[in-house]
């Protein structure tokens, strides 16, 4: 009861946040001269054309007006039309999100299995070698400009060694599976079709490691950290007084004890991971989230970038929820507090 | 205290690092062999030499002299960015955290709101908005910086907001607002310096994230970030014109960090 | 014995990783060819099919409407999907049949009677017929987008007269002379009547911006939008049947990652606008590759605003033309790929004059001009470009430091297209860079854009030019049948455009496409550069 309790307060909460940023992306987007009209229209356009098609868009009526239409469009679940793609935005969303989301998850699994063994065995090797090793191997990758780690990890595996594809996430001529989620990789696996599966999966390997590279130093600086904080307490000192094998006593008490900011951190990487994709997309022709919100704000579509900024923070607040949840379930301390 | 630092080779490192960035900074007339900017178009990318340290990029500009300057820009974005995130995020919260309530409520709110809100968007919007500028992606990025130091601040507040030393000067009577700033930043500011060090670093890789999707430094101003994207295309020919300044962008951030982890260990009483 | 443990842990974990990618060879099966380049020549490149056609560009394409669409992404694939009544063929820019067999004109240059091919078919198995281009037409002034801007000016409703099945008659509303012209462009693709069943409250436009409904050599097969559009060959083509079975046209944002495609074979031929001039100088010693070139009708050029500031005066935009050193520019940016023009009129096309002044580069003139305009102190002027290219920023760096030269200090803006567009059509910009493709072959594009004062600004009169005289021959020569009469009065206003420079022509670039070299029987078009005509084109290795 109490869980349900804490999500649905935290749901609630969501509102006046989403509100905020409807408010802000509005205010922000209105204000970038040019006239989208225009841009639809072309030169070519005549001024008839451009005044009925600005009447049509409704882009004549006061700010406040266009909001207003605005968010009581989203209360139907209608995100408007994007001047763009002229498709309603929810379906350029639904195309769009999908592949971010898949590649979003993937570079986090990479994270985890990496950042965290990388910061318990940092932690527990204290400024000897191991630890200035995995903490300059975390650090390089956070401190190298995405598209650049990009553009080298492409030339080395993709022209150089061969072994790993280019752009996209598909091989050229290979049709996606039916739509299920829009991740390609599960929904291959749901039709059980291995060969598209297999594909898939080879795209996303050099862009999540892209992707990752950042948020795996942020989770191993992070684990490193606690696992300092945990390894100096009475409990661990006792069992490795008594002698208990080291890994089960870092693994096994150590870690999980030390784990919890290294979650809260993940929720925050997460929404770090979602706003890089946006570099990483680029250079990888990912069609996702990042590269449509690029299109849009260049072609003034502020349906479009309405739509993909609440879908981001929406995405951002859930993942955050998830993790306090997870919390709220794990550490005890909450419940009663 | 200096023993300390020195124990930590790679505190060590990071140190020497941002000195050696704060040198080119500072002296760059000196140790740049050209002018940053002059277009020579004879010498148009050539290898590295003992003429041109760091060879030449599309137009022949040397890129040795061009790194060296572009440390100033580097450093400027990343302090400026952090000088007004930094007083903005600490003093809201320290407000949210101290007066607790509905205030800080409101506060929390609204950092939500930044903090959700997608960085690389508001970014790219406000640079539409206002005009291509480095001032511009300066202000784009401390609006998606100071809710880190608002939250940052705000837990540790809370966690010293009932010790003896505050609640004395409050049985005393002192101005809450005096209390605010004599008493609760000042003693609750260590962990957002922290984070502040390592944001400068930070903050100098996301303005050459920036410059890769084309906002930012306006030609000709050596930013380290748009001479890596401007060159990126070429990189396969002309190594040094990408690698150079990608290095300088590279060994930035690492310097910031080994400082920023370096000052963590040692004011982080658990860790010593 | 732990140090060793924790490290053999990591050991293995980097073993099991280098096996995994080691595992992954057979990915691509040709795996020791492709260590170096050079390698792929000399076996058979295992991404080759015969069939099928890669072709990359780094553009999304937005929909799919003739009518509703200005984006040359678009153009493209439509010009595949539908049919025209004439289209443009090869490199060459004069209109030739297609829907229309053939068609008269009557003396006053007003009616037009088109006889239309008896056999072709819409996708759907319906006939092409006159009423098909009625409605076509019709549409597109509907519509009130990019197309009505073409057609409205000359046509409306009341315009057709549907005289058989297969024959039709359009009167002009006034002489127009490149109307035969206008009607090889995307705009004039004839969309099938049925759509009218569909029309819904936005005539339509909601269909169209996903599905095709035309006549043409492709048929859509599927679109995964930012990502891979892939179109069939149409089996029961009534024309030439289509060479190529599958077309894919794949979305690849970064130029470099397009680049090492081609090279490795996966993509067959790069859109031209992608590649900027210094990578494709680079590219020509590649093995199994080949840059495809052509003249090119495009321009890139500077307006100067001549209603603002200081490029009001007119010894000051001359002074600016003598300081530009031409020949570096065309030599450092479009590495001599390119060619200088005095006019707005392309070398090659109808109406080009080779009179027009070309300003030599001389720094002392240019001095002198400055001084006699008052601004011997010197001047500080923006220029303001489009973040979207590598010649135009490279270019405004090479003004900026020749301008120094003379006392002018250049700032250079860079602006996301929207924010561009709308600065330098409402007037706020001192310069801009632009570069400029005409729709169809007639001088009247280019010159009624930049020089007749009802262009200014929104029209894309860029430098806010205006002069009566320009103006009355202009409307003469558009109204005019009389070839050699249009010919002089545009010479005329390109001598009396270059005595006032409202704008600097900089460059006619070369179009330059980097392609296999198994890749044969493609030219590109100067004017339509994005019309590929995959359905003529072959693969042989």
């Amino acid at each position: 009861m109490d869980a349900l309790r804490f999500i649905g307060k935290r749901l609630l909460l969501m509102i006046p946040i989403l509100i905020g940023i409807s408010i802000l992306t509005f205010a922000i987007s209105n204000t970038i001269p040019g006239d989208p009209a225009r841009l639809i229209l072309g030169p070519k356009a005549t001024p008839d054309g451009l005044e009925a098609l600005r009447e049509d868009m409704g882009l004549n009526d006061p700010l406040y007006v266009q909001y207003g239409r605005y968010m009581s469009g989203i209360g139907q679940g209608d995100l408007g039309k994007s001047t763009y793609s002229q498709r309603p935005v929810v379906d350029d969303l639904l195309r769009y999100s999908p592949a971010t989301i898949e590649l979003t998850m993937f570079a986090m699994f990479i994270t985890l299995i990496i950042g965290v063994p990388f910061g318990v065995i940092s932690a527990s090797r204290k400024d000897r070698i191991a630890d200035q090793f995995t903490r300059i191997f975390a650090l390089i990758g956070v401190a190298m400009p995405a598209f650049w780690l990009g553009l080298l990890l492409l030339l080395f595996f993709y022209l150089k060694l061969g072994v790993l594809p280019g752009s996209g996430r598909l091989d050229g001529g290979m049709s996606p599976p039916e739509y299920v989620t829009g991740m390609y990789t599960v929904d291959a696996l749901l039709a059980g079709n291995w060969s598209v599966f297999y594909s898939a999966f080879m795209h996303l390997i050099l862009p999540g490691i892209t992707l990752a590279a950042v948020t795996v130093g942020m989770i191993t600086r992070m684990t490193r950290s606690s696992m300092l904080t945990v390894l100096q307490s009475d409990y661990i000192r006792t069992a490795f007084a008594k002698g208990a094998p080291e890994n089960r006593v870092l693994y096994g008490h150590a870690l999980r004890n030390g784990i919890m900011p290294v979650i809260t951190l993940l929720g925050m990487a997460f929404g770090h991971a979602l706003g890089g994709s946006i570099l990483v997309e680029a250079v990888f022709s990912w069609p996702g989230l990042g590269q449509y919100a690029v299109n849009a704000i260049n072609y003034l579509d502020f349906p479009a970038v309405m739509g993909v900024t609440m879908l981001i923070a929406v995405m951002f607040i859930i993942v955050n929820l998830i993790v306090d949840t997870l919390y709220f379930f794990i550490d005890p301390r909450l419940k009663h507090s | 205290m200096a023993r300390r630092i020195f124990r930590s080779p790679l505190t060590v490192l990071g140190l020497f690092i941002v000195l050696g960035i704060l040198i080119a900074a500072l002296f760059a007339p000196v140790i740049a062999t050209h002018s940053p900017t002059e277009v020579d178009l004879v010498s148009k990318l050539e290898a590295p030499s003992v003429e041109h340290f760091f060879g030449t990029d599309e137009v022949g500009r040397d890129i040795f002299s061009r790194i060296v300057y572009g440390t100033r820009i580097s450093l400027r974005i990343g302090l400026l960015v952090v000088l007004i995130a930094f007083p903005v995020g600490t003093i809201l919260g320290a407000i949210a955290g101290y007066m607790g309530g509905r205030i800080d409520q409101v506060i929390m709110r609204i950092t939500d709101i930044f903090l959700s809100f997608p960085g690389i968007i508001l970014a790219m919007s406000i640079a539409a908005a206002l005009g291509p500028s480095i001032e511009n992606v300066m202000l784009a990025l401390a609006a998606t910086w100071w809710p880190w130091y608002t939250r940052i601040v705000r837990s540790s507040v809370l966690s010293i907001k009932h010790a003896e030393f505050i609640e004395a000067s409050r049985a005393l009577g002192a101005n809450p607002f005096r209390i605010l700033f004599k008493e609760v930043i000042p003693n609750s500011i260590a962990p957002a310096t922290i984070q502040a060090s390592l944001d400068l670093g930070f903050v100098i890789l996301a303005a050459a994230g920036l410059s890769f999707i084309g906002l930012g430094a306006q030609p000709p101003s050596p930013e380290w970030g748009a001479m890596l994207s401007n060159s990126r295309e070429i990189l396969r020919e002309a190594w040094w014109a990408a690698t150079f300044p990608g290095i300088a962008i590279l060994l930035t951030v690492l310097g910031f960090n080994l400082l920023g982890d370096g000052l963590n260990d040692l004011l982080d009483p658990k860790q010593r | 014995m732990n140090f060793k443990n924790q490290w053999s842990k990591l050991f293995l974990f980097l073993i099991i990783a280098v096996l995994v990618l080691a595992g992954c060879q057979n990915y691509s099966e040709e795996a020791e060819g492709t260590d170096s380049p050079e390698g792929t020549a000399a076996e058979p490149n295992e991404n080759f099919d015969a069939d099928v056609f890669n072709f990359a560009t780094n553009q999304d394409i937005p929909g799919l409407d003739p009518h509703g669409s200005a984006a040359n992404t678009t153009f493209r694939v439509i010009y595949l999907m539908y049919d025209r009544l004439v289209t443009y063929e090869g490199s060459s820019t004069e209109p030739t049949p297609m829907l229309a067999e053939s068609w008269d004109i009557s003396e006053n240059g007003l009616e037009y009677t088109f006889h239309l091919v008896e056999d072709a078919k819409f996708h759907d198995g319906s006939p092409v017929t006159a009423e098909a281009v009625q409605y076509s037409f019709t549409r597109a002034i509907d519509v009130g987008k990019s197309a009505a801007g073409i057609f409205s000016k000359v046509i409306d409703k009341d315009s057709f007269e549907i005289i058989d099945d297969y024959t039709i008659k359009i009167t002009l509303k006034e002489p127009f002379a490149p109307f035969i012209s206008t009607l090889g462009t995307a705009f004039g693709n004839i969309i099938n009547p049925a759509l009218e069943e569909d029309h819904g409250d936005d005539l339509g436009e909601s269909v169209l911006a996903e599905t095709e409904m035309g006549s043409g050599p492709y048929v859509l097969e599927s679109w995964d939008r930012g990502e891979t559009m892939v179109m069939k060959a149409n089996p029961d083509y009534w024309g030439e049947a289509p060479t190529m079975e599958t077309v894919n046209i794949r979305f690849i944002t970064e130029a470099s990652t397009a680049r090492l495609m081609l090279e490795k074979g996966e993509i067959d031929l790069i859109d031209n606008t992608v590649i900027s001039p210094e990578v494709l100088g680079q590219m020509r010693d590649t093995e199994g590759i080949e840059v495809v070139e052509s003249d090119g009708y495009q321009i890139d050029y500077m307006p100067m605003n001549t209603e603002k500031g200081a490029l009001a005066d007119v010894k000051v935009r001359q002074a600016i033309a003598h300081s530009i050193n031409y020949d570096a520019l065309l030599e450092s940016v479009y590495l001599d790929q390119a060619e200088r023009i005095g006019g707005a009129v392309p070398k090659g096309m109808f109406g080009f004059s080779e009179e027009a002044k070309l300003y030599e580069y001389d720094l002392d003139k240019a001095k002198e001009l400055l001084k006699e305009a008052g601004h011997e102190s010197g001047l500080t002027l923006e220029i303001a470009i489009s973040d979207d290219s590598e010649v135009r920023s490279n270019t405004a760096l090479l003004l900026q430091s020749d301008l120094e030269k003379v006392g002018v200090t250049l700032n250079i803006k860079t602006y996301a297209w929207p924010t561009f567009l709308d600065l330098v059509t409402s007037g706020k910009h001192d310069f801009g860079l632009v570069s400029w493709t005409p729709d169809y072959p007639d001088p009247d594009y280019n010159l009624w854009y930049f020089a007749h004062s009802s262009s200014k600004g929104p029209g894309f009169n860029l430098a806010f030019y205006e002069n009566s005289k320009v103006d009355s021959l202009l409307e003469e020569a558009r109204t005019s049948t009389d070839e050699a009469l249009r010919e002089k009065n545009y010479m005329e206003i390109q001598n009396i455009m270059a005595e006032e420079v409202p704008y600097i022509f900089v460059a006619q670039p070369k179009l330059e496409a980097p392609m296999r070299t198994w890749v044969k029987g493609y030219e590109l078009n100067p004017m339509n550069s994005w019309y590929v005509p995959f359905h003529k084109i072959t693969k042989e290795e």
